[in-house]
């Protein structure tokens, strides 16, 4: 468990260089989301969402201006939400297996933005979505290049092996 | 007892969720709280230990970019030195002519950027000033563009500043050279909505935006954007108008607080 939060301490160094450096538009990558993703089908509901929870308060002590513990609260949601999928692979058709927590993710964005954008929801929706989805492809597209080193399917059978 | 002890252990995961559920919820319903900026102030301040590396690697990685970005501005000012000579010999005379009092600016004090958050959104930064620089809650942060935002937690040695672009920032303004005022607020990217304003102003794209003093942080008069985009609808009894600002364009190394008022 030590050596789990050791580097969970890295991946929010990681994420607070990266944040920095990838941003674009103001907006960067989510890596602790993708972190909890994997932590979560790989250790566990109970760990992952202890994890989950933890990368999200560090995060949101480490600077937010307002919503402080939206992190703490959205990444825990997340993580319970993906734990459904441990061991599921073989019980699931495929496609709603990937749908899923493809879905989770958006979901996750869609509330982040709604929080982050409030104007914007409120007197263009269509500007809303755009950068809801915006923010959910620069991250998945991190998540995507992750499937060719070690893939969702592999993390959700973690457990059994 | 022991069938709700065995219940309790099967369902540990759930009823783990619910719990750091309940207590996020805590945290986001309990954010002024003084506790929990006293826990965040001091947070802050243990991470900006973490952050020194990193500065110091963002600060030689930026370091090429700001010389280049000073000699562009440097060129720039000193073509206006030459008219801002002219006008101020002929301001002293005419404030001579008018016995007026000579108006100083501002106190203000360079600070470095520790860091721009961990989050997918920004919404704050951090500065390496802190109390023990008299650095107070509530002092303006801004750049040569403009406002960027001000301190909402201080520490000994650093400061938390909310940056306009977070959900809850607002910041009264006026529309020049109209001297229509608003209240602008984040709306999308590097674009502000300016709400509040009369119905008959007379406004137009390309206006400069400015900070109009009825704020007890912000002073008079400081750069807050340009008019980009008017809303005028039939139906509603006040003018909406957008506008741009380039706040977040040379943050990333230094801001400035104006500390007081002389």
């Amino acid at each position: 468990m030590f050596k789990i939060f050791l580097f969970s301490l890295l991946v929010v160094l990681f994420q607070l260089v990266s944040s920095e450096l990838l941003a674009i538009n103001q907006i960067s990558p989510d890596f602790l989301l993708i972190f909890v993703l994997y932590t979560t089908l790989i250790l566990g509901r109970f760990k992952g969402i202890l994890i989950a929870f933890t990368l999200g308060f560090i995060s949101d002590l480490s600077g937010v201006g307002s919503y402080f513990g939206l992190h703490s609260l959205l990444l825990s949601t997340a993580s319970y939400a993906i734990s459904f999928l441990i061991g599921r692979y073989e019980k699931m058709l495929p496609y709603i297996f990937y749908s899923y927590w493809i879905v989770i993710i958006l979901i996750y964005f869609f509330i982040m933005a709604y929080f982050r954008f409030q104007v914007l929801f409120l007197s263009n929706f269509t500007g809303y979505l755009f950068q809801s989805i915006y923010l959910f492809l620069y991250t998945f597209t991190f998540v995507f290049i992750l499937q060719f080193f070690y893939s969702i399917e592999q993390a959700s059978h973690a457990q059994d092996s | 007892m022991r069938d709700i002890y065995t219940l309790i252990i099967r369902n540990k995961d759930h009823l783990l969720y619910f719990f750091v559920f309940f207590l996020s919820l805590s945290l986001l319903f309990n954010n002024e709280s003084p506790n929990i900026l006293l826990i965040r102030a001091k947070a802050n301040d243990r991470f900006s230990k973490l952050y020194s590396p990193i500065v110091w690697y963002k600060n030689n990685i930026n370091l090429q970019n700001e010389i280049n970005f000073l000699r562009e501005k440097n060129i720039q000012l000193s073509l206006q030195v030459d008219d801002l000579l002219q006008s101020g010999l002929q301001n002293e005379y005419l404030n001579e002519l008018l016995n007026f009092k000579e108006e100083s600016i501002y106190n203000i004090r360079t600070a470095k950027v520790i860091n721009l958050g961990p989050g997918p959104i920004f919404s704050s930064l951090t500065i390496d000033l802190g109390s023990n620089d008299g650095i107070k809650k509530n002092l303006p942060i801004i750049t040569t563009n403009g406002v960027v935002g001000k301190t909402i937690l201080i520490n000994e040695e650093t400061s938390l500043v909310q940056t306009i672009n977070d959900v809850n920032f607002r910041l009264s303004v006026k529309i020049l050279p109209s001297e229509a005022t608003g209240i602008m607020r984040f709306y999308d990217n590097d674009v502000f909505e300016i709400r509040e304003i009369q119905k008959n102003a007379n406004i137009n794209i390309g206006d400069i935006v400015v900070t109009s003093g009825f704020s007890k942080i912000y002073p008079e008069g400081l750069n807050a954007g340009v008019v980009t985009e008017i809303i005028d609808d039939r139906g509603s009894f006040q003018k909406v108008a957008r506008s741009k600002n380039l706040y977040s364009e040379n943050y990333n190394l230094y801001v400035f607080v104006v500390q007081e008022q002389n």
